[in-house]
């Protein structure tokens, strides 16, 4: 024994208490959100008693200060971010909804095929990319105890079997769009959001990635996306949106690359789904350790949307807050039922609202009644 | 997320952009910082100053080094730094253990000072207590919070050599205050009023 080795025995330190780790990185987290830095000054040290009523007076009036600085900087910051919000003038009379925004409240969400934004030549040179056509189209449903949210396949038929495909009426303009899927599923739409896909790749990052349990050995090679090894993957931003965005997923199972998806853009609705469940739990376990996040989270989703011109404030807020999972209340997921048409050869590929199945599309939205989670994988990651 | 080590440097490298992204690091490191400075002015100083090293790390983190995976040596620099400004509370501290072991009596206010007993305890105290301020610095970077030379130096911002021969001379200070078993300790004088 030397002396490093009592030294290295001498006063082992026990772990800290939870609040004093607590309070340590809530006051650096007060730093991540401070429009300008602070300079840190240690308080001295002082005899206990007074130190003790010291700080509690400190932290009183720092807290105070702190609270009522983050509401009031929030709040402008909030405000500021929804004055730019884009907004969609639609022909009177397309939405249900009164102007506002008030809950409950169908939104009809359509995540826009704009390239804008994203550089990444696996999505095709955006300059080819003429007009827009709506790549994945939700109905959520918005209540004050949470949300409901239902994918419409891009490809159902609005006419039975026949043409056209729902997702080629975004060309005729948005209206038509909400109209058409209005009469198809017997539900109204109180208000139309539009959402870049790229929103969700920024959310992702701010998040810090998410873990997406990845089955078999996974690949796109139209979207880009690889993953050699499977099992829970992180996912940063440009990743995940690969991984909802991939039409043509093959797994790597029976010594051969195969697909997995019977219906692909049934497959991507289901990892679509799962996505956004993945990303309202990971939202709520970083507003648990991080309230202030939600400020930040919420302008980013912002910067990405564009919403009817009769929606509120409050009414943006809810919406994009649900969206993310960040209003409190569960989200929950379903997909319109379908079925593959038969198709006269040549003809063109789609799917038909099935009307025979018990599940109703209104009837979930407006009540919840048959919910039931789009196929994918159950299994989550830690 | 916190399953792999993490990397600091790419951590503070996005947190540039991202402050929140600094937050990895806090998790990493807190309580290892925390564990540091407690050892060394208790529990209650530990509590005000282990953030205060987040803070003020988070403040200078663009001049991070960011090809460095490992981020330790520089809050312990940090850390070190704040300990020094609090160096008459550490050395009345270790004064007092060294006093109040030598009667017997309970050292300090500090509860769980209590809880690491041990015969040569006193005695280290009062060694610690009579090194020079940079040579205690040097010694319990490379004892207490374990890193090595290379890493104390990074730490204290001083070529390894001078880290190499402060912690030489630190030992011998140490050696020579054990080495007085059986003896009556050196007087002490009492710093506190």
């Amino acid at each position: 024994v030397n002396e490093l080795d009592l030294l290295r025995d001498w006063r082992v330190p026990e772990p800290p208490a939870a609040d004093v780790r607590d309070r340590a990185l809530a006051d650096l987290d007060a730093l991540f959100y401070a429009p300008t830095m602070p300079v840190p000054v240690p308080a001295p040290l002082r005899p206990a008693g007074r130190r003790l009523l010291l700080r509690a007076a400190i932290a009183l009036a720092v807290t105070v200060a702190l609270t009522a600085g983050v509401v009031v900087w929030a709040q402008r910051e909030t405000d500021r971010r929804l004055d730019a919000v884009g907004r969609i003038h639609l022909p009177e009379g397309t939405l249900s909804g009164a102007p506002g925004g008030k809950l409950p409240a169908t939104f009809l969400i359509v995540g826009s095929d704009s390239r804008a934004g994203i550089t990444d030549p696996a999505f095709g040179d955006p300059a080819q990319q003429t007009g827009e056509r709506a790549d994945t189209m939700i109905l959520l449903r918005v209540t004050k105890d949470g949300a409901r949210a239902l994918w419409v396949p891009r490809d159902i038929f609005i006419n039975g079997a026949t043409p056209p495909k729902i997702n080629s009426l975004l060309e005729q303009g948005a209206a038509a769009q909400i109209h058409g899927i209005e009469t198809l599923l017997a539900v109204s739409i109180d208000h139309y959001v539009r959402v870049r896909f790229i929103g969700f790749e920024r959310i992702v990052d701010a998040l810090g990635g998410v873990r997406i349990p990845i089955p078999y050995p996974a690949r796109d090679v139209r979207s880009g996306l690889d993953v050699p090894v499977p099992g829970c993957t992180t996912f940063d931003g440009p990743r995940a949106l690969a991984w909802v965005r991939s039409r043509s997923l093959q797994y790597y199972f029976g010594a051969a690359w195969r697909s997995p998806d019977p219906v692909p853009d049934i497959g991507r609705i289901g990892r679509q789904a799962q996505l956004l469940r993945v990303i309202a739990t990971k939202g709520r376990s970083t507003l648990r350790a991080h309230p202030a996040a939600l400020v930040r989270l919420t302008d980013t989703a912002l910067r990405y949307v564009q919403v009817d011109s009769g929606l509120g404030r409050d009414g943006v807020i809810a919406v994009s807050r649900a969206l993310l999972g960040l209003s409190p209340g569960s989200l929950d997921t379903a997909t319109v039922p379908w079925k593959t048409v038969g198709l006269p050869p040549g003809g063109e590929q789609g799917l038909a609202l099935d009307t025979g199945a018990s599940f109703s599309p209104s009837g979930y939205l407006l009540h919840g009644s048959g919910a039931s989670t789009p196929g994918s994988s159950p299994t989550t990651c830690k | 997320v916190g399953e792999c080590a993490g990397h600091d440097g790419e951590d503070i490298r996005a947190s540039l952009p991202d402050p929140e992204r600094f937050a990895a690091v806090f998790g990493r490191h807190f309580d290892a910082v925390h564990g540091f400075v407690a050892r060394r002015l208790g529990r209650a100083a530990a509590d005000d100053l282990a953030g205060a090293v987040f803070v003020e790390a988070f403040a200078a983190r663009e001049r991070y080094d960011q090809a460095r995976a490992d981020a330790r040596p520089w809050l312990y620099g940090i850390a070190t730094n704040l300990v020094r400004r609090h160096r008459r509370t550490e050395e009345r501290r270790l004064r007092a253990y060294a006093r109040a072991g030598a009667d017997g009596a309970a050292p300090l206010d500090d509860p769980h000072d209590r809880l690491s007993a041990g015969a040569e305890a006193p005695r280290l105290a009062a060694a610690l207590a009579a090194l020079r301020a940079s040579d205690r610095d040097a010694l319990l970077l490379f004892v207490w919070a374990d890193l090595s030379y290379d890493e104390v130096a990074v730490a204290l911002g001083v070529p390894p050599g001078t880290v190499r021969s402060r912690i030489h001379r630190a030992r011998r200070v140490l050696r020579e205050h054990l080495a007085e078993d059986g003896r009556p300790l050196a007087p002490i004088e009492g710093g506190d009023s």
